[in-house]
């Protein structure tokens, strides 16, 4: 067998690209070997957790949020502003989040408020995480260790190889190295989303099972009337995304396509940062929530 | 809750429940606060798919769960098939519910699927062969179901005892507990003309596990009878909340009370009352029997009974159910017998003295019993095409 330190230049960046392949195949098995496949307690009962477990916490922000204007304790007005119509209206919510959301309205605000409020993601976090971390389906801060542990180690490994055949490159006179530099960022970059997800195994389990117990509110989307079964659109918006929710539900639009455009850390920020659902995009965990306001 | 209830020193931990329904799912999670378990059928998905058992799974660990099987056929003379209870088991295995439960009644006989429940000929054959049928069901599941109470808009055919005399005989011949439904045995009574508070008062308290309580409608014949069908598509009648106070009474230890809705369901709210009410009435019943003697009735005088031969004995029961499945099922059969019961009892097989008693058949009942099964298999079929 070749010593492949001795591979010419592309046929090197190949064997690089199989080896950084391997490695990120080998961290996702690593990873998920490690950690439970099932949580002993279920949270089917919390929307918002759902919520925040399929989008991290701008996802919980937005359908709560829209949970809020359904039920009617929020109003919108033609332009897509927001305004909680009934000052003592967060009273009558049990949610620390929905609380917080009705006081950031009771002047009239802009959409995009939801999501560069960090009273509202503070809200979110401290309402959902502290349960989904506690019931195994977002990673402890043990968890969160041993996953960097493992990108570290991987990291460790390609940047070796990488190194090893640049320094034997200069040392053969050759100095063409930056597709192998560019390949390694790649794969550090892609290592770290593989070892970092936003949720565990038991978290994909329990998003799979109440998509799998709820699929028939998607059979009935035809029958929710605005205003109306307000339990089954929070539920709906929780396990399924804003996209699941009919068109007839004007204010979806309205409001999350505005709060989208006016906010560069809205939607965005949910799927592209590891802080919400970050590298469970991948995994389909974020695409409703996404869909949803960005469509 | 009402004063008087409200007073009533909290000491047996009731639950109350309800049938879990994807039409009402969203509803009840929200109202977690209020409801203490679900009852779930699992014919269906929950059977035939693993992603199904596991989703379950997830629910039963975040709010208690009790499978409510509906086609084992326990009261059959046939032999409950061994696919069912091992699927069955595989579904208990997998999802951990707190209890499981199953009605004592037969579903299908000489390969005809009934659709739905269908009330045994009461005799000491199906009371031995229910007997044998739970204990197979221990075997394969692991742990002994509750077993229930049916209605039937038709007295069974081929019985030789009373409802109340079939069901003591069976729980003194099995160790299986009894989920009592309320209902049912209100509807019986009703259609059959037994005191149903009578039976209540006879059942032993201490075999009693859990109650479902539900809504039906009362029907008028073409022949001008009035007869209580059990579709769980109405709200709980007040008697049957008069037999729970009764079960309040009787009962010392903690039960599991479950609202039975299957369809035209009204706002989750007035769902919500109704489990009210039921803790009111069982809560009135249990502060009754603090201050009175309560003592068991045995008495069985007024309860009706529809024959006292033993006209069919062992093997011909069976017989006789696959004859009843036909006739509930088969409507050119049904309207034959009707015309001339005696000669195509004869001409189906049976013997002079078993084709007399057939041809005794309650009339009504079975016409009523034929449209019910076929509108549950109807229902049924739907449902698998929507899925």
């Amino acid at each position: 067998m070749p010593n492949p330190f001795d591979l010419y230049g592309p046929e090197f960046l190949i064997f690089y690209l199989a080896l950084g392949a391997v490695t990120l195949a080998l961290i996702a098995f690593l990873r998920r070997a490690s950690e439970a496949h099932t949580s002993t307690h279920g949270m089917l009962d919390d929307y918002l957790a759902i919520a925040y477990l399929r989008g991290g916490w701008n996802e919980a922000v937005r359908v709560a949020t829209a949970n809020l204007i359904n039920r009617g304790l929020i109003e919108v007005s033609a332009d897509g502003d927001l305004k909680t119509p009934d000052k003592t209206a967060s009273q009558a919510v049990e949610k620390r989040l929905e609380r917080a959301i009705l006081q950031t309205f009771r002047s009239r605000g802009d959409a995009s408020d939801l999501f560069a409020n960090p009273a509202l993601m503070a809200a979110a976090v401290f309402e959902c995480e502290p349960r989904l971390t506690e019931l195994g389906l977002l990673p402890d801060d043990t968890r969160k260790a041993a996953r960097h542990r493992l990108w570290a180690v991987a990291v460790l490994v390609l940047a070796t190889v990488a190194a090893t055949k640049i320094a034997i490159a200069y040392s053969r006179g050759r100095s063409n190295v930056q597709f192998l530099i560019v390949e390694a960022v790649i794969f550090a970059v892609l290592a770290y989303k593989v070892a970092h997800p936003f949720r565990t195994p038991a978290g994909d389990a329990m998003l799979a099972d109440a998509r799998t117990l709820f699929a028939d509110l998607k059979h009935r989307v035809r029958m929710l009337a605005p205003g109306a079964d307000t339990h089954d659109f929070a539920l709906l918006a929780a396990v399924f995304g804003m996209a699941a929710i009919p068109s007839r539900f004007t204010f979806v639009k309205n409001v999350f396509r505005k709060a989208t455009s006016s906010s560069s850390s809205s939607c965005g920020s949910g799927c592209g940062s590891s802080s919400s659902c970050g590298s469970s995009c991948g995994g389909g965990g974020c695409g409703g929530g996404c869909g949803g306001c960005g469509s | 809750m009402a004063e008087g209830a409200a007073a009533v020193e909290v000491r047996h931990h009731d639950r109350f429940g309800i049938t879990w329904h994807p039409s009402i799912a969203a509803s009840v999670l929200a109202n977690r606060d209020r409801l203490d378990l679900v009852e779930v059928i699992p014919e269906g998905r929950f059977l035939e798919s693993k992603r199904a058992r596991r989703a379950l799974r997830t629910l039963a660990r975040t709010l208690p769960v009790s499978i409510h099987g509906v086609s084992l056929g326990l009261a059959s003379a046939a032999t409950v098939e061994p696919r069912r209870l091992e699927a069955l088991a595989r579904l208990v295995g997998e999802v951990e519910p707190e209890s499981w439960s199953e009605h004592l009644a037969f579903v299908r006989s000489g390969g005809i699927e009934l659709g739905h429940l269908a009330a045994p000929p009461r005799t000491a054959f199906t009371v031995e062969a229910t007997a044998d049928h739970v204990e197979a069901a221990r075997v394969r599941v692991g742990s002994y179901p509750c077993v229930e109470n049916v209605a039937t808009p038709i007295d069974p055919p081929g019985s030789d005892r009373s409802e109340q005399a079939w069901l003591l005989d069976v729980l003194k011949s099995s160790p299986a507990n009894l989920l009592l439904d309320l209902h049912n045995l209100y509807s019986n009574g009703k259609n059959f003309g037994f005191d149903p508070t009578a039976v209540l008062r006879a059942l032993p308290a201490e075999r009693i596990r859990a109650i479902h309580i539900a809504g039906g409608v009362d029907v008028r014949t073409d022949e001008g009878e009035v007869r209580r069908i059990d579709d769980h598509l109405h709200d709980v009648p007040d008697p049957v909340y008069e037999l729970l106070e009764i079960v309040g009474e009787r009962v010392p230890h903690a039960l599991d009370v479950v609202l039975e809705r299957d369809g035209a369901f009204p706002t989750f709210d007035r769902l919500l009352a109704e489990i009210d009410r039921a803790r009111e009435a069982l809560a009135r019943g249990r502060a009754r029997a603090g201050v009175s003697d309560v003592s068991d009735v045995s008495d069985t005088s007024n309860v009706s009974v529809s024959d006292t031969s033993d006209t069919f004995a062992g093997g011909r029961l069976a017989r006789l159910e696959g004859f009843l499945a036909r006739l509930y099922t088969d409507d050119a059969l049904r309207a034959r017998f009707l015309a001339a019961p005696l000669a195509e009892a004869r001409l189906a097989g049976f013997a002079p003295d078993e084709a007399q008693h057939i041809a005794r058949i309650d009339r009504v009942g079975l016409q009523l019993a034929a449209a019910s099964f076929t509108r549950k298999r109807n229902q049924a079929a739907r449902r698998r095409g929507f899925a």
